[in-house]
């Protein structure tokens, strides 16, 4: 075999790579979103395996279009004017502290950077945290634990603190 | 130079003057051939009192990774249009790895750290088992080529796959829903996109390097270690990720995926892709199969490659985590015995073709070869010989790569 006449074979394996990263990436674009509009009253359930308690769940977002994101412990929910609401739930905490330091850190992964208020916000089912703003992006969010749990909330766009209380006061853990 | 031993054979030169002997045992070179000893016809045993020690066989060859008639090594071929699109996919491969990774690296490079050690030791562990693996030593001659395979699987697999599983995956949750989603979308785009991206590197580099590649042992051994080159790198992904997952960032998730990587190292990547690379060398590569034979031959393995890589990913009936871990692994090493005992079948049948050639050509005498064939021929005749193991690995080693050598000028793939 002499070498530099391979153009069909480098042809080949180009269009495959090509075909690999197109493929996909035009079928996400086509593909419509599976949105699904969440009922009034409902309650949405996450699940963080682990330890007991592992499953929260949150209402206050009706009329919202929750979006498909094959992961257990996370919801995304698009709202009006724009907003969208993040929510995720890790299981395993042991120092909340440390925790709510972290799960701010992962936010700016997850969405965008934060950075925290120095304030702290709770409900009645036992859920406490502190509230923390967007600092690349618009945006509020709360880091919340309870037991094992930790969770977090972000609301991105032009929202403030209220916007967010509804699902923060209906958070709670699943029996 | 005399005798029926030492004939210069055309396409392999002249042997040159025997070394020193190489071990204790051997006769002094009253040498008159390669194999420094009184020359006898084929099939005869040593005489009474005189080991099978020999001599060591050379045969003039070019510089390694050098074919005859190539300008250039097989790591560099700017003659080549396919190996510069080995270069750019290794290349854009890993941009692509890094601009994904970056972001999360910048904050869970503790947990890459700690994952780190695990990674290396997955990478020497396997790299170690794989090469156990090659009976005859057939890796000796294609060490670069395998190193571009690793390559490939490190830098260019793992940053195309992360990208095209995204989208992969984000198509199957908005067809499928959420529910399906979650049991499925791995097993799919693994199925599809990784064993796809690793395959076309055992593709490249087995085209790259031909002739060279003819063999299911060669195939088992580029796919083997392409497919650690994507393992390895993926270790690093899943050691990042961890501290994503995990409550507080902690080291203890590194530290738990590391150990799980490792152990679960054993039935992943590189086996996954041994097997394909089974099925795509044979089918570039082996001489004088029919057209339906290697695609028949491409198909079973390849597909047996994906279909293990689903199944691994799949969730299971009942799925009680580790327990269903440690079968899946249990079933996966007991299917790759059979699929490997096929290739050292293949492999026996070869050396032993190599050996009546070299026999037929009054080369070399049989009788130190023919205890080459199984492990268990050489224990034996370890024991036989009385020679300390050190010695006879040395002497194995170097009657392998022989064999291999003359074999490669032999077939025209030679070294």
């Amino acid at each position: 075999m002499s070498r530099g006449h391979d153009w069909r074979q480098a042809g080949l394996v180009l269009a495959i790579v090509g075909a690999l990263i197109a493929v996909p990436t035009a079928l996400a674009a086509v593909v419509p979103a599976r949105d699904r509009t969440v009922a009034k009253g409902e309650e949405i359930s996450l699940n963080a395996p682990g330890e007991s308690p592992d499953t929260i769940e949150f209402s206050g977002v009706d009329g919202w279009s929750r979006r498909a994101t094959g992961d257990d412990t996370t919801a995304v929910l698009d709202g009006p004017r724009g907003l969208v609401l993040l929510v995720n739930v890790v299981n395993g905490v042991t120092d909340f502290d440390g925790a709510a330091q972290w799960r701010q850190q992962v936010l700016g992964v997850q969405a965008f950077e934060v950075v925290a208020d120095n304030e702290r916000i709770g409900n009645t089912h036992g859920f406490s945290g502190p509230t923390c703003h967007g600092k690349t992006h618009r945006g509020v969010c709360a880091i919340l634990g309870n037991r094992n749990l930790a969770v977090s909330v972000l609301l991105s766009g032009n929202a403030s603190m209220p916007d967010l209380l509804p699902v923060i006061y209906s958070l709670q853990v699943k029996p | 130079m005399s005798g029926p031993w030492s004939q210069p054979t055309p396409g392999i030169g002249p042997p040159v003057q025997p070394t020193p002997a190489t071990g204790p045992w051997i006769q002094p070179a009253a040498a008159t051939g390669p194999w420094g000893q009184t020359p006898q016809g084929p099939g005869q045993s040593p005489p009474p009192g005189m080991t099978t020690g020999l001599q060591t066989p050379q045969y003039q060859h070019a510089a390694p990774g050098i074919p005859p008639g190539r300008q250039h090594p097989i790591w560099f071929q700017p003659r080549s249009a396919l190996w510069w699109v080995y270069c750019l996919v290794c290349l854009g491969g890993l941009i692509a790895l890094v601009i994904q990774l970056l972001p999360v690296a910048v904050i869970t490079w503790s947990g890459i750290l700690v994952g780190l050690p695990f990674t290396i030791v997955t990478l020497l562990v396997i790299a170690t088992l794989i090469l156990w693996l090659d009976l005859f030593r057939a890796h000796v001659r294609i060490a670069r080529v395998l190193a571009m395979g690793f390559v490939w699987g490190a830098a260019g697999g793992t940053g195309i796959a992360m990208f095209a599983n995204d989208n992969i995956t984000r198509v199957i949750q908005n067809l499928a829903g959420d529910r399906f989603a979650v049991d499925w979308q791995a097993p799919i785009s693994a199925a599809i996109v990784e064993e796809g991206i690793k395959g076309l590197g055992v593709f490249t580099v087995a085209w790259l390097a031909r002739p060279l590649l003819t063999r299911p042992m060669h195939g088992l051994l580029l796919g083997g270690f392409t497919g650690l080159g994507f393992q390895v790198v993926e270790d690093v992904t899943y050691s990042a990720n961890a501290g994503l997952l995990s409550a507080q960032g902690d080291i203890a998730s590194a530290l738990l995926v590391g150990v799980l990587r490792l152990f679960t190292g054993f039935v992943s990547h590189w086996m996954l892709t041994g097997i394909a690379g089974i099925g795509i060398v044979t089918a570039l590569g082996a001489p004088g199969w029919s057209r339906a034979r290697r695609l028949g031959t491409f198909a079973v393995f390849y597909l047996l490659g994906a279909a293990m890589h689903f199944g691994w990913d799949a969730p299971m009936p009942g799925d009680s985590g580790l327990g269903s871990t440690a079968l899946r692994s249990l079933i996966y090493i007991v299917i790759f015995i059979v699929v490997y005992l096929w290739v050292v079948r293949s492999e026996q049948r070869w050396f032993r073709g190599a050996v009546d050639w070299v026999v037929a050509q009054r080369i070399a005498p049989p009788y130190e070869l023919n205890t080459l064939i199984s492990r268990r021929e050489r224990r034996r005749a370890r024991r036989a010989q009385r020679v300390p193991h050190r010695i006879a690995r040395l002497r194995r080693h170097e009657l392998l790569d022989w064999v291999q050598t003359v074999d490669a000028h032999r077939t025209g793939g030679s070294v």
